[in-house]
């Protein structure tokens, strides 16, 4: 299982060397099973400008079992890291979404229960790029001070309740 | 597999299958395979209506994992981009159905038995604590002797309606809970067991017998009732209107001394010293969060007169509703036996309360059902404990409606009487104010 999830990701990381990452989505490190994708909503949007930084965990059983995705708080650029648009001297912090905690957790259903292997790292990228496009409004989830204070390291533990759509 | 070979040319004459395809592309595993490149795998396999196709093995892991998954909802397996079920044959001999079977009946029947289980307990629990509760609140309520002629003290030899009518008790008692007097209180345990009693054995007394028997006490309740919900209510009208009087109190109208720390403190004990009227009482020092928390006090308990109450009793209402109720064949009990007390000390009292010289004896009573013997008795062969336990509980229900509408009376002098104190401009610049010249 192992080396279907590496030969995997090793597949989807040419893929996006060659065919290059779609407009706003960049690949900032890719170490084993952990990757860190820089993502940037462009056009007309309340979060136009700002950068920030995904952390991508993939388990064994991937692409069976879905990625560990959250966004990173207080994320400053690796040396190592060949990017040009995210700054080094810059620190990133996540997005002020309805859906997304101060910790970085994010309630998307695609990470969830809604994860089929047919989705990857970059559609993924572009589900939560679009999910911060359509946001009209800068706010924290209701319960976010609760849930950061009880959390788990892993947000799939969460069980997470998926009930708003139009965010 | 053997027409591999020649599936191009013959596109046209049959729709492809999998194995028709040159560039293979697993959705799952994204592995790639193209025609003639590499050793052909003959797991490939195209189980839905769209474009993609995958390894067999990936796809069983797959399902597998999504069998396996909880937060899934329920249903079919489909194809995340078209939506078609996927089709999975396996072998399944007969032996396999069969504990198939037996597995899934015995994992229902499990569960239903645990519930089942489960439920009976709880009710059955709740019922025996409530006959046990309704038989003593009886006892209490009817006293020792009347029960014991009337029930018996061996619950084995009841019969099979004394129990749900004793079970009924306490649930009744609970619906009239919600009532303003414990007048509805007792009058539901009333309710509750004539069906229980056995009727005297002796000649009938006529209905105007004194102390009433328990079930002509059952006949005066509805008047007493309205009777008393009539005064309660010209009660507290009277008491919004005595509220609303102008309030004489000196340490009110006391002129606050500029630069008096105490300003606050004033505000927050003039309740506190109107109740003790106490004069001069030394405040003492008390922080910001606490006056705080006593303005939110006194603002919750704002607003008329009949919300009072209520408000201020809000955080325990749920423990009143039912200790309040449940209670009430304990507090006539007590009242009953006071008022048997008191009677010994104002003779007057003795024909109020029914008492008599002498009445039989328990033990003979008792002697009688076991030889099962029927002993002609009358209500006034007994000791009338319902009946100043009724006299008893009405002198408590008036005490308790008094004190309430007292303490909706302060509640509510309290609130009007409430004013701002006023500061003098001690500490600010003199210049910086826009003073009336002259002064």
């Amino acid at each position: 299982m192992a080396s279907i999830a590496s030969r995997r990701l090793a597949k989807e990381l040419r893929d996006m060397q060659t065919n290059g990452c779609p407009a706003g989505i960049e690949c900032l490190s890719a170490d084993g099973d952990r990757w860190i994708m820089g993502i940037e909503v462009l056009g007309d949007s309340i979060y136009t400008g700002e950068k920030f930084a995904l952390s991508f965990r993939f388990e064994p059983q991937y692409p069976i079992s879905s990625p560990v995705v959250t966004f990173i708080p207080n994320f400053v650029l690796p040396a190592e890291s060949t990017s040009t648009s995210f700054n080094r001297n810059t620190v990133y912090t996540t997005p002020i979404h309805p859906h997304v905690y101060s910790n970085g957790h994010i309630c998307a259903s695609i990470l969830g229960p809604e994860w089929s292997p047919v989705l990857t790292v970059v559609s993924v990228c572009i589900t939560l790029q679009s999910m911060l496009a359509s946001c009209k409004k800068k706010e924290r989830p209701v319960d976010n001070d609760r849930y950061v204070r009880n959390a788990p390291d892993n947000p799939k533990k969460t069980r997470f309740h998926y009930d708003d759509d139009t965010v | 597999m053997a027409q591999v070979t020649t599936a191009r040319p013959r596109r046209s004459h049959r729709v492809p299958t999998i194995s028709d395809i040159r560039v293979k592309k697993c959705w799952i595993c994204l592995e790639v395979e193209v025609y003639g490149e590499s050793e052909a795998s003959a797991d490939w396999c195209h189980p839905c209506k769209c474009s993609l196709m995958c390894h067999g093995k990936c796809l069983l892991d797959w399902i597998a994992s999504q069998e396996q998954n909880t937060t899934r909802a329920g249903g079919p397996i489909k194809c995340p981009q078209c939506g078609t079920e996927y089709t999975v044959v396996s072998y399944q001999p007969t032996l396999l159905k069969v504990f198939d079977a037996i597995h899934t009946r015995i994992v229902l029947l499990g569960a239903a038995w645990g519930i089942t289980g489960l439920v009976v307990t709880a009710a059955g629990t709740v019922v025996l604590l409530g006959c046990f509760y309704g038989s003593e609140a009886f006892s209490a309520f009817v006293g020792k002797q009347c029960y014991d002629l009337m029930v018996g003290d061996d619950s084995s030899k009841w019969p099979v309606w004394l129990w749900f009518d004793f079970g009924a008790i306490p649930w009744t008692l609970y619906n009239v809970g919600y009532n303003r007097s414990f007048l509805f209180n007792f009058s539901s345990i009333i309710c509750a067991f004539p069906f229980s009693v056995a009727a005297p054995h002796g000649e009938p007394e006529g209905p105007f017998i004194f102390p009433p028997s328990p079930f002509a006490s059952l006949a005066i309740l509805p008047f007493l009732i309205s009777a008393r919900n009539a005064i309660y209510d010209r009660l507290s009208a009277w008491v919004t209107l005595k509220a609303a009087r102008p309030i004489h109190d000196r340490s009110l109208h006391k002129e606050i001394k500029p630069g008096s720390r105490n300003v606050s403190l004033h505000f927050l004990n003039f309740r506190r010293r109107r109740v003790r009227n106490v004069e001069g009482q030394q405040a003492p020092v008390i922080r910001a969060g606490q006056v705080a928390a006593a303005a939110a006090q006194q603002g919750r308990m704002a607003g008329p007169v009949g919300d009072n109450i209520n408000r201020v009793l809000r955080g325990s209402r749920i423990g009143s509703a039912f200790i309040k109720p449940l209670l009430t064949p304990w507090i006539a009990k007590y009242m009953g036996s006071i008022l048997l007390s008191l009677s010994d000390r104002f003779p007057f009292l003795k024909p109020m309360l029914g008492l008599r010289s002498r009445s039989m004896p328990i033990i003979l009573y008792k002697g009688l059902r076991t030889v099962g013997l029927q002993q002609t008795w009358r209500w006034n062969d007994l000791d009338p404990v319902w009946w100043r336990n009724t006299l008893g509980l009405s002198v408590f229900s008036v005490c308790y409606d008094g004190l309430q509408l007292w303490y909706t009376y302060l509640i509510e002098r309290e609130r009007l009487s409430r004013r701002i104190v006023s500061r003098s401009f001690e500490g600010i610049d003199i210049n910086e104010l826009d003073l009336i010249s002259g002064s």
